[in-house]
This record gives structure tokens, C-alpha cells and sequence, in this order.
């Protein structure tokens, strides 16, 4: 038989139009470290994007078996969790990580850490992961448990709500909210330029420090040092200020129900207002 | 006149009834599903001169069912067949596997030695019950120590067995062996003989359902096996001439012969060989890097290490044939869902896959033959969907309907790592 005849047999007419290799249609990935290898040392939002998968599914795939082992791999996984949450029809659900909502721009982000125990989120730092919804631009970034340091810092647009955050939190934000359900710890809203943050429980030190605008609510207490050196914007607080409330302002305003020694210290502009004069 | 299959498939009910085998239902033909363990036994029984390892976990029923079959092919009773055995230990020597020299022969007159002047008269050797027979089971094969495995690397690729310069020829035998997996007594089965073994079946340990039936057993596998049917000499002699009468189509030789270049080719290997490939230059050891066929799932040839040698062809026309002829598939509608089911087992214990793709799910590290039947069921659909037209282009060119030239300008085209590495070298060769 000739080799024409042993194909012609073979295919029995039915021979498909050719079609080459795929090429290209998104990076075919071994797994989150192949990832990892092929990015440079301090990858971009874009560049995770090119090599990432396209839909959803597949990223979220690449999540779950990742294992994140440094500072780089956490930023990378981070820009991952923004990319699933975006192009996911519905919530992303994933264990929280350093960098989780790392520049999100849509979708919604649910980082569930599993029940704490005793039923309080403070009492389970082992699970708080740090930088959550950082440099976030849009979207919803719900945080089922305490986060770590630097909750939402330079967000801005969309919103978080956690059950409590550590130090930094919101650090120089300029747009959107967060709600922390709970207690925040020091230096909350630094630098801020915008945008709105609720803490219904007590803040540490430092809050507002250096803020221009945009607006800080504390249910609790707050620390001392209150609006340190603030230009614009408002700091509104349910219980009362610690220390050195206000101290060296430009402007803006801080409202509390009452106010530690030294408040409004060699303060410049702005005001400090006092909930029953009002 | 003998109808051996109907025999067979008796056999094989038998074997269910009488609760001597009750495995799963885990390779399925064509819409119809039997246990591999069993149905690629019996095909091995079909054939003469290839090799079937059992591989599995202790109590798998891998020995007993090797030794079952024996009984009813050969005709002799359960307990003779499992004389015939030899099992793997340390200990074990070539005079007691194959034979030894016969001591009596210097014991009695005339001398062996013969006159002075005269050539010696050869030496007599008593080959073992083992050597002699035509059902070979090579029990724990992996426990054997490496130097000792060599023997059966010589006796399945010779076919023949030597002992102080006399030899035994085997003449078309059965072969079967059976292996745990890795212990501490066991030694690792060196590639060669890897490749001398036509088929591995996993045994796995009876399920649920499995257990309670084998409950129900009361008396003994030996009295069992009395019970069940046996095939006459001719009928066990006339099974390899009906597995050879089964023709296979086109469609089942291309896919096979696609199948083995598409596990075999390397555009970086001497002569696109992978089989050519020593240790520091593989696959898993950065060979690929840069390579653009690498990370491609649709191309098989970086996710394994080993190509395959054309004993592999062999092994899959011969099982397709033996298959199709047990299930009544020989049809050539049939044949290609066949040769689909068989080649994974004929594969997957010659290749080793990439670590890094087998360890992710669903293989978990562990799904071994799973990622090799996932490589092949891509690569036989590829050649049946996609190739059509590059096959028939190369075809022409070869049958001297068009040029060659003009083959050339066409498969160039073609990312195809069979149309670039081997279309496309053997035109510019007819140029």
C-alpha cells in the first residue's frame, strides 16, 4: 500500500482544516512558582497580568496551591488575589495573605481566615496578615478576621471592612472607605489626602498625623498625639482624645468628648472642639 | 475445532462466581468497561514472548491470578503451576532459577571426557522445571538484586537461556512477573529491562463491595481453581495465530507510530532521539529551557524524560490485536477505542514524567499512569483531529504526487513537532 493509501484510510476523508500549535494564548503556567521565575525582582500589576492566566478560574487554581515565600512572591500572589476577584463573576473567597487586594480595581475580595478562636479576631494575631488592600483602586475588600499593619495604605477608591486592623492602617489614602469593626492600632490615617475611614472601636497613637483631608470617625477612644501636625480634613471621636491632642495643626478639625493634657499644644490653625461646648 | 475464546470468556466469569478475582471494572473499551488487571492478563496469555508485569501493593491478588491463569492456558493444576514459579530473594542463583549441571554424569562409565584423542562429550545440564516450561512467572521480580535481574534482561531479549555452554531454547513462552512497590528488601528494575516488559497492569486491593464477595469465599484457591475451565495444548497453541489474524486499520498503525514520535522526538537531542539522551541532559534537568515546543500542554515530547524504543510499537500492535480479539472488537470501528485503553499500560512504566507537572493535581505526584494516559489520549487525538492534512501532504510528496518542493513549502508552515522534525528532514532529503 502506498503511504497516501495508509492516510486515506486513517482519516477516511474527514481530514480538519490545519491548525498549528497554539501559541501564546496566555502563558501555559506549571503552577504559582513557575509564575514566580519568570517575573523579574520587583514585578508590576501589568506584568503579573500578562503572564497570568486569563479567566478567573485558572487564577484562582493558581491561588490556592500557591505557597508564597517571600516579600516578592507575596507581592505577585497579592496581584493575583486583584486579578481572580476582577475577572470572577462572583466573590473571590480565599484564606488571607500578606498583599491579598494588592491594586484591586473591582470585584469583591472576601479573605476568610476560618473561625478565630474564642470567637474574637484579637485574639488570633497568628492569623493577621499585613498590606491587605493596599494601593487599591476600586472594588470590595471584606476582611472576615483582624488584619495586620498597613490595612488599605495608599488606597485610592473601592472599600474595606475588617473585623479590627494593626498600626498603619489607611496610610496615606486618598480616596474611598474603610470600616474596622473593632479596635484600630496606632498611627491610623497618616498622611491621608482623602477619603473616609470608620472605626467603631478605639484608635492608638498618632491618628491623622500629618492628614490634609478627608475624614477619620473613631467610636472609642483615641491615643495621644491625635491629628499630630494635621493640615485639612476631620478627625471625629465618640470617647475621648489622649495626650497632646491636635499638637502643632495647620488646620482641619478634631471633635472629641473629651481631650488629655496639652491639647492643641502650639497648634498654628485649625480647631479642636470639644463635644459638650458644643 | 477449538474455540479457545469461548473458552475464555467462561474462564473469565468463572473467575468472578468463584470470587478468585474480583476487581474493579477499570479500563473501559468502547463503551464497555472490564478490569485491566484481568483483561490485560488474559491478552498477555493470548500472545507468546512478551512480558506482563502485575505491579501492586501485597495481597493484590497479583500472583494468585497470574497462577489461576496458568493453571487454566496450560492445563495443569493450580498447585503445579505455582511449583513452576520462582520467587525474588537475595539468595536466589542462576542454578536454581535455570539449571545446573548434572552431577551423575562423572558418577557413572563411560567418562564423560571420552577416550584420550576424542572430543569431549558435551555436558549435560538439568535445566529447571522453570526453564523448561512455556508459562513463566517471575514472582517479586523487584526483589531480586540488580547483578541477578540481568538474567531475565538476557532471557527475554534472547529468548534462549545459557548454562555452562549449554543452551535452552524457550520457544514461544508466556511471560508474567509481579512486583511491590518500593520496600526495603526491594531493588529499583533497570531501564533496559523496563523496556523488555511489553505491559504493566496496577493490582490494586479489592473495594468495599470486593471484600464482602471475597467473604463469601469458603474454600481454598487451589480447590477453587479445580472448577474452572482449561484450555486444551492445541487451543492454548492456536491463540497466537487468532490474535495475529486481527488487521489493524490505518487509522490505529498511524496513531500508533504518532504516538511513539511524539514521545520520542527532541528538537535537541542527537538526531531529534530522545532515546539518545544520558542523565545530565534531559527534560527534567533544563534541556527544554528556551525551547518553544516547553510549556506547551498540547506537545508531549518535554513532559517525559525517556523516548520510546520500537519495541513499544511492538508491544501496542500486539495488545491492541489480543484486546480487540477478547472483547470482540476487532472491527476496525473498535480498534482505535482499543489501542486508546491499551497504550497507557503499554507506556507508562518506560517513562518517567515531569515532576513538576505530575505533582500538581489531579496527579498529586502519585497519578503516574493517570498523566501518561492524559499525554497519550492527546497525542492519538491530535494525530486523528489535527494531522489530517499534513499527513496527507507528506503522503503525496512521498508518493511522488506532488513535489517535494512543494510538500516543503506547505509543512514549513507547521509548528508540528512531527511535520518540522520528520516531514520536513526527510523532503529536504528527497530534494
Amino acid at each position: 500500500m502506498k503511504l497516501k493509501g495508509l492516510m486515506e484510510e486513517a482519516y477516511r476523508g474527514r481530514v480538519r482544516e490545519k491548525k498549528r500549535l497554539e501559541e501564546r494564548r496566555g502563558e501555559f503556567l506549571l503552577g504559582f512558582e513557575d509564575l514566580a521565575a519568570r517575573l523579574k525582582e520587583r514585578p508590576k500589576r501589568e506584568e503579573v497580568e500578562l503572564l497570568a492566566p486569563q479567566d478567573g478560574e485558572s487564577i484562582r487554581e493558581l491561588l490556592i496551591f500557591a505557597s508564597p515565600r517571600d516579600k516578592r512572591e507575596g507581592t505577585i500572589w497579592g496581584y493575583l488575589t486583584s486579578l481572580a476577584a476582577e475577572r470572577l463573576p462572583s466573590p473571590l473567597v480565599i484564606p488571607p495573605r500578606n498583599y491579598a487586594g494588592l491594586e484591586l480595581g473591582g470585584g469583591t475580595l472576601i479573605l476568610d481566615g476560618g473561625t478565630p478562636p474564642s470567637g474574637g479576631a484579637e485574639k488570633a494575631p497568628w492569623r493577621r496578615a499585613h498590606h491587605l488592600g493596599e494601593r487599591m483602586s476600586g472594588g470590595r475588600l471584606v476582611v472576615l478576621g483582624g488584619a495586620g499593619d498597613y490595612l488599605g495604605q495608599e488606597m485610592r477608591g473601592g472599600g474595606i471592612l475588617a473585623l479590627s486592623c494593626g498600626d498603619y492602617a489607611f496610610r496615606k489614602m486618598a480616596g474611598g472607605w474603610g470600616v474596622v469593626r473593632g479596635a484600630a492600632g496606632n498611627y491610623l490615617a497618616v498622611g491621608n489626602s482623602g477619603g473616609r475611614v470608620v472605626v467603631k472601636g478605639g484608635a492608638g497613637a498618632r491618628s491623622g498625623w500629618l492628614m490634609r483631608s478627608g475624614r477619620i470617625r473613631i467610636g472609642g477612644d483615641a491615643g495621644e498625639y491625635l491629628g499630630l501636625m494635621m493640615r485639612g480634613g476631620e478627625i471625629l471621636v465618640g470617647g475621648g482624645a489622649g495626650a497632646r491632642a491636635g499638637w502643632r495643626m495647620k488646620g482641619g478639625l478634631i471633635e472629641a468628648g473629651d481631650y488629655g493634657p496639652e491639647a492643641g499644644a502650639e497648634r498654628v490653625g485649625g480647631r479642636l472642639l470639644r463635644r459638650e461646648d458644643l | 475445532m477449538p474455540d479457545p475464546l469461548r473458552k475464555i470468556e467462561d474462564l473469565a466469569c468463572a473467575l468472578q462466581e468463584l470470587r478468585l478475582h474480583v476487581g474493579a471494572a477499570d479500563l473501559q473499551v468502547a463503551g464497555r468497561k472490564v478490569n485491566a488487571q484481568l483483561y490485560l492478563s488474559l491478552a498477555n496469555a493470548c500472545l507468546r514472548n512478551r512480558a506482563a508485569l502485575l505491579y501492586g501493593g501485597m495481597g493484590a491478588n497479583k500472583t494468585t491470578l497470574v497462577n489461576l491463569l496458568g493453571s487454566a492456558f496450560t492445563g495443569l493444576s493450580f498447585d503445579e503451576v505455582e511449583n513452576l514459579m520462582i520467587t525474588g530473594h537475595p539468595e536466589q542463583t542462576e542454578e536454581k532459577i535455570v539449571g545446573f549441571i548434572d552431577p551423575r554424569q562423572w558418577s557413572c562409565l563411560p567418562h564423560p571426557s571420552g577416550s584420550p584423542g576424542k572430543e569431549p562429550s558435551p555436558v549435560q545440564v538439568l535445566w529447571t522445571p522453570w526453564a523448561r516450561s512455556r508459562w513463566k512467572v517471575i514472582n517479586e521480580i523487584n526483589r531480586f538484586p540488580s547483578g541477578k535481574q540481568n538474567l531475565f534482561l538476557e532471557l527475554l531479549q534472547k529468548r534462549k537461556i545459557g548454562y555452562a555452554g549449554e543452551t535452552l531454547e524457550l520457544g514461544d513462552t508466556c511471560y508474567f512477573a509481579t512486583m511491590n512497590p518500593d520496600f526495603s528488601a526491594t531493588y529499583p528494575l533497570d531501564e533496559a529491562l523496563l523496556d523488555r516488559i511489553s505491559i504493566s497492569v496496577p493490582a490494586a486491593q479489592p473495594d468495599f463491595l470486593a471484600g464482602l464477595a471475597l467473604a463469601e469465599r469458603e474454600r481454598e484457591v487451589s480447590e477453587l481453581a479445580e472448577a474452572l475451565p482449561k484450555l486444551t495444548a492445541e487451543e492454548f497453541r492456536a491463540l497466537p495465530g487468532l490474535v495475529a489474524g486481527v488487521r489493524l486499520d490505518g487509522q490505529v498503525e498511524l496513531s500508533i507510530i504518532s504516538l511513539l514520535r511524539d514521545f520520542t522526538l527532541c528538537e535537541r537531542a542527537p538526531s531529534f532521539d530522545k532515546t539518545q539522551l544520558t542523565g545530565g541532559s534531559k527534560p527534567s534537568r533544563g534541556l527544554c529551557a528556551g525551547c518553544h515546543y516547553f510549556n506547551n500542554p498540547e506537545v508531549c515530547c518535554w513532559q517525559v524524560d525517556e523516548g520510546l524504543s520500537d519495541r513499544v510499537r511492538q508491544d501496542l500492535r500486539s495488545y491492541t490485536r489480543a484486546v480487540a480479539l477478547l472483547l470482540g472488537l476487532d472491527g476496525s470501528d473498535g480498534l482505535i477505542e482499543v489501542m486508546r485503553a491499551v497504550a497507557p499500560y503499554v507506556i507508562w512504566h518506560r517513562v518517567s514524567p515531569d515532576r513538576t507537572m505530575l505533582e500538581r493535581p489531579p496527579y498529586y505526584g502519585a497519578g503516574r499512569l493517570q498523566y501518561v494516559r492524559d499525554l497519550v489520549e492527546k497525542s492519538i487525538n491530535r494525530t486523528l483531529n489535527e494531522r489530517g492534512e499534513m499527513n496527507i501532504i507528506f503522503a503525496r510528496a512521498v508518493d511522488g504526487e506532488i513535489s517535494p518542493k512543494e510538500a516543503l513549502e506547505e509543512l514549513s508552515k507547521s509548528d508540528d513537532p512531527i511535520a518540522r522534525l520528520d516531514y520536513v528532514k526527510a523532503l529536504e532529503r528527497m530534494v
